[in-house]
């Protein structure tokens, strides 16, 4: 690819992730004032003891979903300082993004339905999102290792 | 604590490690300030983890000597089974099985330890508390005084509770193995003060602190802690054990190990939350038919006809007993009805049974309802879905759908619906709650199922319970056993001859001979003055017993709870004051019933003469002795007093 084409490339990933990014922020911080509320009106399909995986879960979601969202914004903004692109950097943008959505989705749906103890079948979207997390950010942990100072 | 600090180190590494890496990269005045973020970040963690486990740091350690609790043989206790059923873990957490028996600490401990001295039968108790850990300072009671002189004063640290409900007992270590000694006071919630042991309990009074040395590991241990173990060896030593303190999953699910290990791969679990049904290796009472799930509850809640080579066994393992296999087998229970586990016992230990059951083999006691259970029409008749069984009407897990308050549910563990005729409705037709079955007003006590075949006649805790066994109302029953019928028992106003009359022509029950005094005077009225202290004491409760009063009014029964007030039996008293404070004009009632003979005598005199100013004239009641002038027919009053039946009773829970 091009210099120019380079440049289009990672103007685009970073508009991507910055998008990706406070979406994720919006939405998962919109889930924690709902579970807020839930909390405030004292929902017991929510709080109950017998309820405390869903709980878990998505008190799980909300907080990987915003962390996710800021990690996306940073990510963007890593990119475009660093002037990272490559194969590298798209292997990491998918990544990236498939576990913005994989590892807070898990989360929630494994919330909907629980078995006592144990979380729905939703649940296996989240080691699949947590690999892509990882290789996401080991990716672009040695990206900025490697960049000149 | 140590899996769980290295736990936390491992994380706190874990997390540093990208810092540490771009540290090593990056200019020097970068790398300080990542340097100085991770020696912020292990001081951050450090002092939270240290703030997050301040019980752990300052917990008292459980006093040695005490029963130890071991999880052996397949047992691994609530803790574990909690992970994975949070809602059943919590309904139990809730109950006062979790609570039977549990170490002394400041959130279990519910006794008055505020430095204070209790004085009984001659004995001085002074309890105080030290930081977390309670304790007694009392003469040495349980061992043998030196000649001629009274026991050294010692100091004992509580450490074990047992009760969480009524009233609660304390226990130390006798410093004799794991030998626990008793304090000879039990706390009782609804007065809100200590009293002596005995008071507590239906016994004959006893003028001296008495010990029951060992009595947790020969007797308590079976019932009060899970998988318990006597240990009671052949040289004389107590080496006693427990799974856990009080009744917890694994006395009705039996031992876990198994069933923990089958499910810690998660697709077995997933599988088998698609697939449902049972599990293997573990014990679903409800799954079980009503015979089998019966036993899991009568496992304690049974009087056992146990032999010679079974005590022998007991007195080491303890119960051979696993919930879902028959109790029968390991110790067949006393019924009446099978005469050779009654045989037995009469010949072993004759005071066994009449300390436990009426003369006809009916449950006395309270905790016993197995026994009632298993004689009931219900149970022997009954096939299949229509068998009954403890989990027809009670629940030992709080369903989410119950809408009543835990604490409601706590209290006896019904199932949502159950304290009422609902109970009996699932297997009998609704004619039955019709009038012309009841013969009482719809909506009436006496219309109730309850009231007629489960009727008050069991003691315990200081009150009356319903029997567990389903029986119809005859006034044959109380002729041959001294036993309340339920009839009377609400219309305690009313003859014996009154209520034959009735059942005769309702139900056409054969009507008996009777004595010119089973015609003329009231039942309740033979029985409170009459009886035994048995007796004495479920008349006294039912004078206070909404229903009863409702049936045969309010403005009689100070006169008959008066003499009880100076009866020889301290529960009898207690009862007694209880119901009198319940009736109209004795609410702020001066009286103790643990006071001196010539008060409590004073106190029933007042009463006496109170009752009779409030009785106005034209309220005669002859069956009751009240004459047309409302005045008591005193001299045949006293004369059916002095016929009280004096036997010593005793009546073990």
């Amino acid at each position: 690819m091009s210099h120019e084409g380079d440049d289009r490339d990672l103007h685009r990933a970073t508009r991507c992730h910055l998008a990706a990014g406070w979406s994720a922020v919006l939405v998962f911080l919109s889930l924690g004032i709902a579970l807020e509320s839930l909390h405030g009106f004292k929902v017991g399909w929510y709080l109950d003891v017998g309820n405390s995986t869903r709980r878990l879960m998505w008190t799980l979601a909300h907080a990987h979903g915003t962390l996710l969202g800021m990690l996306n914004i940073l990510f963007g903004l890593t990119a475009r300082h660093v002037a990272w692109a490559g194969t590298g950097r798209r292997v990491a943008s998918v990544a990236l993004l498939g576990a913005t959505v994989l590892l807070p989705g898990g989360f929630f749906l494994g919330g909907i339905r629980i078995y006592a103890g144990d979380p729905g079948l939703g649940i296996l979207l989240v080691p699949v999102g947590a690999v892509g997390l990882l290789l996401a950010v080991t990716l672009a942990t040695f990206a900025v290792l490697r960049s000149p100072r | 604590m140590l899996p769980e600090s290295l736990a936390v180190l491992a994380l706190l590494l874990l997390g540093l490690a990208p810092l540490l890496i771009l540290a090593r990269r990056a200019p020097g005045r970068t790398r300080r300030s990542l340097l100085a973020a991770c020696v912020l970040g292990v001081v951050i963690v450090g002092l939270g983890a240290r703030r997050q486990a301040p019980g752990l740091a300052r917990a008292a350690a459980p006093p040695d000597g005490i029963p130890a609790e071991v999880h052996e043989s397949g047992y691994v206790s609530s803790g574990t089974c909690r992970a994975c059923h949070p809602q059943q873990y919590d309904t139990w957490h809730a109950s006062y099985h979790r609570t039977m028996t549990r170490i002394a600490t400041p959130e279990t401990v519910k006794g008055d330890f505020g430095h204070r001295s209790v004085t009984t039968k001659g004995m001085e108790f002074r309890l105080d508390r030290t930081g977390d850990e309670f304790w007694v300072e009392t003469e040495e009671f349980w061992k043998p005084p030196p000649a001629g002189d009274r026991p050294p004063r010692v100091r004992r640290r509580i450490a074990l509770v047992t009760g969480s409900h009524h009233m609660q007992v304390y226990w130390f270590a006798s410093g004799e193995g794991r030998k626990l000694e008793q304090l000879p006071l039990v706390y009782l919630f609804e007065a809100r003060r200590w009293i002596p042991r005995e008071a507590a309990f239906l016994k004959p009074p006893v003028d001296h602190v008495r010990a029951e040395s060992g009595r947790w590991n020969d007797t308590c241990i079976s019932c009060h802690a899970t998988r318990g173990q006597p240990r009671l060896l052949d040289d004389g030593g107590i080496d006693s054990r427990v799974s856990e303190f009080g009744i917890a999953c694994e006395a009705c699910h039996g031992p876990g190990e198994a069933h923990v290990r089958d499910n810690r791969l998660p697709w077995r679990r997933y599988l088998h939350h698609r697939r449902g049904g049972a599990q293997e290796n573990v014990t679903q009472p409800a799954r079980l038919d009503a015979r089998l799930s019966s036993q899991v509850c009568g496992q304690c809640h049974f009087v056992a006809a146990m032999r010679g080579e079974d005590y022998a066994r007991w007195k080491i393992d303890g119960s051979p007993y696993r919930p879902g296999g028959d109790l029968s087998l390991s110790y067949p229970p006393v019924q009446f009805s099978h005469p050779e586990t009654v045989d037995l016992l009469r010949e072993r230990l004759p005071d066994f049974l009449p300390k436990r059951f009426w003369w006809d083999g009916m449950v006395r006691v309270a905790g016993r309802e197995h026994n009632g259970l298993i004689e009931s029409p219900c149970f022997i008749k009954g096939r299949g879905s229509r068998q009954l069984g403890c989990l027809s009407c009670h629940t030992m897990h709080q369903s989410e759908h119950d809408g009543r308050p835990r604490a409601e549910w706590t209290d006896d563990q019904l199932v949502a619906g159950m304290d009422g005729d609902r109970a009996c409705l699932q297997c009998h037709a609704a004619e039955f709650k019709e009038a012309a079955h009841t013969h009482h007003g719809p909506g009436s006590a006496g219309s109730r199922c309850y009231n007629c075949h489960m009727p008050f006649t069991t003691y315990g805790l200081l009150k009356a319970i319903r029997s567990h066994q389903v029986s119809s109302p005859t006034v044959q029953e109380s002729l041959a056993t001294g036993r309340p019928n339920a009839c009377n028992q609400c219309h305690l106003d009313r003859t014996l001859a009154w209520t034959s009359g009735h059942l005769h022509a309702w139900f056409g029950t054969g009507e008996p001979r009777f004595t010119e005094e089973e015609r003329s005077v009231a039942a309740g009225a033979l029985w409170t003055l009459k009886g035994d202290a048995g007796q004495r004491a479920l008349m006294a409760w039912s004078m206070g017993w909404e229903p009863a009063r409702a049936a045969s009014g309010s403005d009689w029964q100070a006169a008959y709870l008066a003499p009880l007030l100076n009866d020889p039996y301290d529960a009898v008293r207690y009862i007694a004051q209880r119901s009198l404070r319940r009736l109209p004009g004795f609410e702020r009632l001066d009286y103790d019933f643990l006071g001196p003979p010539e008060q409590r005598q004073a106190a029933a005199q007042i009463v006496l003469e109170q009752w009779q100013r409030q009785m106005p004239p034209g309220t005669g009641r002859g069956a009751l002795l009240v004459r047309p002038d409302g005045r008591l027919e005193f001299s045949a009053f006293m004369r059916l007093l002095e016929q009280r039946q004096n036997r010593s009773i005793e009546l073990v829970e």
